[in-house]
């Protein structure tokens, strides 16, 4: 996995002093750094901020970028740490973060995931899952990311993220009133588990 | 159902093709024979195609240019001259650096961020509490935040360390008076604010710099 050229070129020319390198990559990257920073904190303004912390730290540590490995890949490292960084901040700041008595969503909107009108409950439900498991699952499923590119990014083995991955999706179907491998048990009440 | 537990793994990974082919084998034996397998299969692929089909969100290119420009910004327009923001960077990045009075005691250090958003100033202020309180508060992020300066190993054409300046320069004054007990002032533009903030193992107090009267927390 190298960087690629076109970005090696642009790292390069902006070390050389080329005012237009740094917005060139700004624009290359920045849509998915925003992705990945909206995705785990799920509040575009906090995603912003991520977002602009990720092409900061970029700005300032150009030089120390290995060429070896891909600028998309170090970018999303810096970007997870970033929002999972400003999501603890963040909850931790919260005195109130969901009110009692959360209604569960309707069971039968776990067979409609794909439907336009419940992307805000499956984006609540992400936000609501531990940030690891987000962004696990976040990098596998929504950027459709490789494991092993994940594992990088996370910096934990591939099974952890696949681990991850699988208890996200648990978590994340549950919230949304359809509990994984319990057909016909018991239903656990949706959001218990932040 | 806690017989599966293995095996509902294995049948997970079906949903996004993250099994080798040996694995995959396995994984449709499961899911074709048990119910509780098919119906996890369900579910993991149900919830992976509703992620991919989430729009992918775009930068607006006002907020392109903001990012632009404000890492410009931190980087040229750290309060005061630069020789000054040279050397409150090194305080922050080499640790906490005790400044001297005139009479040669020692003074709680100054550290002036400069123009920060109130989520950066919320996270200096978490990390300096943390140092102060002895604890490892600081992640890998604020740790990529500190290192540069210290390993020097910049690219950028503007670079701070030139000339030694951090040695010259003398450390900003806080406008108002420290209350007992703290160990480090922070000096921060928020949003045009000027914003002051007496760190201590404690906590970190918060005040607006012109009026020395106490605000919230970013």
């Amino acid at each position: 996995m190298t960087a690629d050229p076109v970005d090696v070129g642009l790292l390069d020319a902006f070390a050389a002093g080329d005012a237009t390198a740094f917005p060139t990559l700004v624009e290359r990257h920045g849509d998915l750094v925003f992705s990945v920073c909206l995705r785990i904190l799920g509040d575009r303004d906090l995603a912003l901020d991520a977002t602009q912390e990720t092409f900061l730290t970029l700005f300032r540590r150009a030089g120390s970028f290995r060429r070896e490995s891909k600028l998309s890949t170090w970018l999303y490292r810096v970007a997870v740490n970033a929002s999972v960084d400003i999501d603890r901040r963040r909850r931790r700041h919260l005195t109130a973060v969901l009110p009692e008595g959360h209604d569960p969503p309707d069971p039968a909107a776990a067979d409609e995931l794909a439907a336009v009108e419940l992307r805000p409950a499956l984006e609540e439900a992400l936000a609501a899952i531990p940030v690891e498991l987000r962004a696990a699952v976040v990098l596998v499923d929504a950027l459709d990311l490789g494991l092993a590119e994940a594992a990088d990014i996370l910096g934990v083995p591939v099974g952890t993220v696949k681990s991850r991955v699988f208890r996200a999706r648990r978590h994340l179907a549950r919230l949304l009133g359809d509990p994984p491998g319990n057909r016909g048990g018991p239903r656990r009440r949706p959001m218990e588990e932040r | 159902m806690t017989g599966h537990a293995h095996d509902l793994d294995l049948v997970a990974g079906l949903a996004g093709g993250l099994l080798d082919p040996a694995e995959e084998e396995e994984a449709l034996r499961l899911v074709t024979s048990c119910d509780v397998c098919r119906h996890e299969y369900g579910v993991q692929q149900r919830i992976r195609e509703g992620l991919a089909a989430l729009p992918p969100p775009a930068l607006t290119e006002t907020e392109r240019e903001t990012i632009v420009s404000a890492a410009r910004r931190r980087r040229s327009l750290r309060p005061g001259p630069i020789l000054a923001a040279a050397a409150a960077v090194v305080v922050v990045a080499v640790g906490i650096t005790a400044a001297l009075d005139g009479d040669g005691s020692e003074a709680a250090p100054v550290v002036d961020l400069g123009d920060v958003t109130a989520v950066e100033l919320a996270a200096e202020l978490d990390r300096l509490v943390a140092e102060e309180a002895g604890g490892e508060e600081t992640t890998a992020f604020l740790e990529e935040r500190a290192e540069p300066e210290a390993a020097g190993a910049s690219a950028e054409p503007d670079t701070e360390s030139a000339g030694g300046a951090e040695e010259e320069a003398p450390p900003p004054e806080p406008p108002c008076e420290a209350p007992p007990g703290s160990t480090v002032t922070v000096l921060a533009v928020v949003d045009g604010r000027e914003l002051v903030a007496f760190v201590s193992p404690d906590g970190a107090v918060l005040l607006d710099a012109g009026t020395c009267a106490p605000v919230s927390p970013p």
